[in-house]
């Protein structure tokens, strides 16, 4: 026979137990986001181009984790600003000339390595080329998530 | 002015906005349009996955502006699998509005029931676990 207190005990872990799992079950917190990462030349962390010349091409990567919880739309904006171009999670760069625009759709949970040109046509001493996300919902909305690359491109 | 108009269109021709989108601008409405209804689709709890790796296929030869027949047989196919999608779409939505329903019925149910035959159950299995006891 099971003591009183033992009894009292075990219904009083099985309550709790229910109580937080129907607690998580509805009102579990969302926690979605984007990740992005500028990786270099060889699809890896590092080896990032500082010196280009002008019209010179190179392939650098870009990594997108998509943990939205749906499948996402993302457009790319490659982007050249000067050494005083700050970007931030509210301001774009609206007035920066376009480099590149990228496409892609990433699953939930899944990421994608994106190969991405950067060709300066003109010399800049530390310009700063920016990879501006934007996400697609029946128009474009700026995600507040940017990368940047500085450089110097001589002729 | 004319100095402005020329610097103006220097800078344009200095920066080419190698906008992929020019490359061929109805096909990315397509398959914009086409990701928009998947969106809905999935939300329902449907596999859109594969039309979702078809687009992406598509996206990336109309970035290299390589293969355009490929990329609209791709959009094609995404486009006719859509009404297939949405149909299991809807038959799943309606089998989750009976699952939700139904669980939040039986546990009115239960709640009453609980209600009702809750304290009579539990002080009979009271009673039965101290049948044995003895009053000294």
């Amino acid at each position: 026979m099971i003591e009183d207190e033992v009894l009292g005990v075990i219904m009083a872990i099985i309550v709790v137990t229910a109580v937080v799992a129907v607690t998580l079950a509805f009102f579990s917190p969302s926690n979605n986001y984007t990740a992005i990462g500028l990786l270099g030349t060889n699809g890896k962390i590092g080896n990032y181009p500082r010196h280009l010349v002008v019209n010179q091409s190179v392939t650098l990567y870009l990594f997108i984790y998509n943990h939205e919880g749906k499948a996402m739309y993302y457009i790319i904006y490659e982007k050249l600003g000067n050494y005083t171009t700050v970007l931030n999670s509210t301001y774009p760069g609206y007035d920066l000339p376009v480099l590149n625009v990228y496409h892609v759709i990433v699953g939930n949970d899944q990421n994608v390595t994106l190969p991405v040109v950067v060709k300066i046509p003109y010399p800049v001493i530390n310009g700063k080329v920016f990879f501006v996300l934007y996400y697609y919902n029946g128009s474009e909305v700026y995600s507040g998530e940017w990368l940047q690359l500085i450089l110097n491109v001589t002729e | 002015m004319k100095f402005i108009i020329l610097a103006l269109l220097l800078i344009s021709a200095a920066f080419p906005t190698v906008s992929f989108t020019t490359c061929n601008p109805q096909l990315i409405a397509q398959i914009q349009e086409l990701y928009l209804k998947l969106e809905k689709i999935s939300e329902s709890g449907v596999n859109v996955n594969p039309q979702i790796q078809e687009l992406n296929e598509a996206l990336q030869l109309l970035q290299n502006c390589s293969n355009l027949k490929e990329a609209e047989k791709l959009i094609q196919q995404v486009n006719s699998s859509i009404p297939q999608l949405e149909s299991e779409a809807s038959a799943l939505y309606l089998e989750h509005q009976i699952v939700k329903y139904s669980t939040i019925a039986a546990l009115i149910v239960l709640g009453f029931l609980t209600y009702y035959f809750g304290p009579r159950f539990l002080w009979k299995a009271w009673v039965k676990m101290r049948s044995k006891w003895v009053v000294k």
